[in-house]
């Protein structure tokens, strides 16, 4: 009975192998040739794009960029929306799932136009900008827009909404009783989150985690428009390389490369989970 | 006999002037046109809907600059393209002919050439709007900074200005004109721009415009003072209450510079007389000068051109936005762009970004 | 007393949701603003300086047609994604072969390569096809649809998989056992349970769907502009006035479709197995 299930898996696989070996085949077979300018390519085998895609500090720097903006963020997001999602679990279901409703719809508003809205609250006589300067933190105005910070800000906003979806749905595996459990053999609440809750849900999280990493990593929208041209991530250097340069080996060899870094983060990241589940 | 010879004719005449001729000069033909996005689509087929239909023409808009239309010509690869009309820039247009990517256009099935200088077109593309790159500055903020006009492209990278000048992003075509124009002011050229890139590197921008949407938004807001931006945004801008004044700065010798828009028809097509028919309209006196009434762009007609210099819009202390009068456009600068290496600029460009101070 | 220390935490849910909704709530606010003559309608008014609804009124057609076909795209890329995911999901759970690891990565495959990568390679490849003769994929329906459903897919297999994990197989013995025949388990017993799951996934795949950006750049044609790309190049060039209004209408359509929902299946259920937990 348990093999025939294995069974249905066959067209789906067999689906999902075709389009995602096909596509990345004819792309990194384009990051071999040379690109001689207007769309034509070079027939010789060459690693030109490769070498210049990694030894080229513009792309190191963009490299780096990418990193620290996915990992800052993801994490930035995480202790934001963990205790949200954590709060919605322990709250009436009547009102947590009104909240959810709210954060799911607020994902349909389409990113491009959700930014241009953040652009006037972040602008420098905005609402952002007028309140830390009442708070005193800050003399002039903030320049939030064409600045990391702004950019950290934009995906902030698009990550939290997904996150919180993605969190609640770990945490919900999780049940009450446990809680009420330990908390009945003495541990206070902060230990029980601590010691219990949270080792509980490691590998949800870190899934959750993840996957917004790699969202991040792929994502040129959000920093196109409120990096201003400035803040030069790696995706928004590769869609340059197409639609600027119509470099189409060199931009498969950037994509390439960023794929490769994407993937072992990814697999590091699991395997480190998987050790630590084994350990534990 | 004679009668006959002389009676054909006659009813030729009688049956081409009759109802029955008045049919459509096109048979129900849809023309794909690639021009810049937005509001301006919506002008253009304002404007030109009752007269295409009239001809039995279907208009079909794509907006996008000329770069994105040669960014898709080229990735069509060679391939049948859907869009049969293409907006074409200055900086671009030695691209467009390198890849073949034109076809040869029937001058004389354009009659509303005769209206423009020879200069606006050529056997592949013709002018359809013009405008002025320059400087863009809001009067009240650099007053109260304390800091004078600025008169040159290089005057933006005064440090009492850091943080607040908008530079135009390079995937339009006015992101050349101010790195040109600060390689001129420091003794470079076409060929030899990395002085307006070296200046470009140490300068503290608030951000590259790339939309007149976020360029009036930031200015509106107070973040940005001053852009290297086209002057008729200047007009837009005032418009909207914001209280600029444009500059033309004086690059190698001239004063002001002007870049047009052009279209071109793309190789191949089966309606080529259909989007002749359009090229024609779309050069037509009541087009431009309602482009000019309502974008402000300049028209690339003589007869509108004679007609708007008395419609001049000016800046607060009277000044015109736009230099209107012949004689002075003539002598603006218009870079030569066969001069430029376009791969090695976008490198340039983009590591004298990465060099920015934050 | 227990009320008193749910405080803190209800606060910081209120703050959440207020940072989230903030840039939705200026551009509704933006949306009625009534605006100035035509050369100024290209940047947004907040807060609002009057009450309008002159741009609700003035949305370009070829607006609503690009929303009308992104709405289309999105159910077609959601239905297509249930058929593949729906035994996708069933082959992962229940069945027992070496190399399930494995099978369940790739399944998960295209969630981590980047966005922009799967672009381009999509884009590529179709021109590699048309290139050989086939059909044009690039700027296609078809086209689309398949970068959709390869990004949504994930989601639908871990939605139904994560349903189906929760759901005791015993309840389906103790059926088999007490005479019921295969079909009438799965249908009465099964996939009751993992509707949820099923819904969830629907509603993930169609979200995906709808909201793709960087794919659809990529992807799209002259004729097949799904509607995240006419807001993103509105954006990025000359502003269209009417789209606030436009995505005011599309954010109080996706309210009506969210209610739909908690009707048909309700949130909780739905949530409870949303996602990729394995």
């Amino acid at each position: 009975m348990t093999a025939r299930w294995g069974l249905f898996l066959l067209p789906p696989l067999a689906l999902t192998l075709l389009m995602l070996g096909f596509t990345q085949f004819i792309f990194l077979k384009s990051s071999v040739f040379a690109d001689l300018g207007l769309g034509e390519t070079g027939t010789a085998f060459t690693l030109e794009n490769y070498i210049e895609a990694v030894t080229d500090p513009l792309y190191l720097n963009g490299m780096k960029l990418t990193l620290e903006l996915a990992i800052g963020v993801v994490a930035l997001t995480l202790v934001m929306t963990y205790p949200v999602a954590y709060v919605l679990t322990r709250m009436p279901a009547r009102t947590a799932s009104l909240l959810l409703a709210a954060i799911v719809c607020s994902s349909f508003v389409s990113v491009a136009i959700k930014i241009l809205g953040m652009v006037i609250i972040f602008a420098g006589d905005g609402l952002v900008s007028r309140f830390f300067r009442w708070l005193g933190v800050i003399e002039t105005s903030m320049q939030l827009l064409g600045t990391m910070t702004g950019v950290v800000f934009g995906y902030l906003h698009l990550a939290i909404g997904f996150m919180v979806m993605m969190l609640f749905s770990v945490l919900q595996t999780i049940p009450v009783k446990l809680e009420e459990a330990a908390q009945i053999h003495g541990a206070s609440r902060l230990r029980v989150f601590w010691r219990v809750i949270i080792p509980l849900s490691l590998p949800g999280v870190l899934n959750a985690a993840l996957i917004q990493f790699n969202l991040l990593m792929g994502a040129f929208v959000t920093a196109t428009i409120l990096g201003g041209g400035k803040v030069l991530t790696f995706p928004v250097l590769i869609q340059r390389t197409l639609v600027m340069f119509n470099d189409y080996g060199l931009a498969s060899a950037l994509s390439a490369v960023l794929l490769v870094i994407v993937l072992i983060i990814n697999i590091a990241a699991t395997a480190a989970v998987t050790r630590r589940r084994v350990a534990a | 006999m004679i009668g006959l010879r002389i009676l054909a004719p006659l009813f030729a005449v009688l049956l081409a002037a009759s109802p029955a001729a008045a049919q459509k000069k096109f048979d129900n033909v849809t023309v794909t046109i690639g021009i810049i996005g937005g509001p301006w689509i919506d002008r253009v087929n304002a404007e030109l809907k009752d007269e295409m239909a009239a001809a039995g023409i279907t208009m079909k808009f794509v907006g996008g600059t000329a770069q994105d239309f040669l960014a898709k010509l080229i990735a069509a690869h060679g391939q049948k393209f859907d869009i049969d009309v293409v907006e074409i820039d200055d900086t671009s247009y030695a691209d467009f002919r390198r890849g073949n990517f034109l076809a040869k256009l029937n001058l004389a099935d354009i009659p509303n050439l005769s209206d423009l200088d020879h200069s606006m077109y050529d056997d592949y593309k013709v002018a359809y709007w013009a405008s002025e790159p320059g400087i863009v500055y809001n009067v009240d903020k650099l007053k109260a900074a304390g800091v004078a006009p600025p008169q040159h492209y290089s005057d933006l990278a005064n440090p009492a200005l850091a943080g607040h000048v908008m530079l135009s992003d390079i995937n339009n075509y006015t992101g050349y004109y101010e790195i040109l124009g600060m390689a001129y002011e420091h003794g470079g050229s076409e060929s030899n721009p990395q002085p307006g890139f070296d200046l470009m590197s140490h300068m503290k921008l608030q951000s590259f415009g790339s939309s007149v949407a976020t360029e009036i938004q930031l200015f509106k807001t107070g973040d940005v003072w001053a852009a290297a931006i086209p002057a008729h945004i200047g007009v837009r801008m005032f418009d909207a209450d914001i209280n600029v004044a444009a500059v033309h700065p004086v690059i190698d010798g001239h004063k002001g510079a002007t870049a047009h828009g052009y279209l071109g028809i793309t190789q191949n097509r089966d309606n080529q007389a259909a989007a002749e028919f359009f090229i024609n309209a779309i050069i037509a006196p009541h087009l431009q000068e309602r482009l000019y009434t309502e974008a402000a762009t300049i028209p690339i007609n003589n007869s509108s051109m004679a007609k708007v210099v008395n419609q001049v819009r000016v800046d607060a202390s009277g000044t015109p936005f736009l230099q209107l009068k012949p004689e002075v456009v003539a002598q603006t600068w218009v870079p030569d762009f066969s001069k430029v290496d376009k791969r090695n600029w976008v490198r340039q460009w983009q590591r004298a970004v990465a060099a920015q101070p934050q | 007393m227990r009320r008193w220390r749910a405080l803190p935490g209800y606060a910081w849910v209120g703050f959440v949701v207020a940072f989230i909704y903030a840039p939705i709530l200026v551009v509704i606010g933006a949306s009625v603003d009534p605006g100035y003559r035509i050369s100024t309608r290209s940047y947004l008014v907040f807060p609002p300086t009057g009450f309008s609804l002159r741009w609700y009124a003035s949305i370009p057609s070829s607006f609503w047609q690009s929303l009308w076909f992104s709405l289309e795209l999105a159910a077609i890329v959601a239905a297509a994604a249930l058929l593949i995911g729906l035994p996708a999901a069933f082959g992962l759970v229940r069945g027992r072969f070496p190399g399930r690891f494995a099978v369940d990565a790739l399944f998960r495959a295209p969630l981590q390569i980047p966005v922009i990568v799967t672009g381009v390679a999509f884009l590529q490849s179709f021109y590699f096809i048309a290139s050989l003769g086939g059909p044009a994929l690039q700027g296609s329906l078809a086209g689309l649809f398949l970068g959709h459903l390869f990004l949504a897919t994930p989601y639908t297999i871990g939605s139904i998989a994560a349903s189906l994990q929760r759901f005791n197989p015993r309840l389906e013995e103790a059926a088999l056992t007490l005479g019921a025949s295969r079909l009438r388990v799965m249908w009465r017993v099964t996939l009751p349970m993992v509707m949820p799951g099923i819904y969830g996934g629907l509603l993930y795949a169609f979200l995906v769907s709808f909201t793709e950006v960087t794919i659809s750049v990529f992807l799209a044609g002259t004729s097949t502009k799904p509607f995240p790309v006419m807001i993103f190049e509105s954006v990025t060039s000359d502003m269209e006035p009417s789209v606030p209004a436009l995505s005011t209408i599309v954010f109080l359509g996706s309210m009506l479709l969210i209610y739909a929902m908690q009707r048909l299946v309700g949130m909780e259920a739905l949530l409870r197995s949303g996602g990729n937990s394995t």
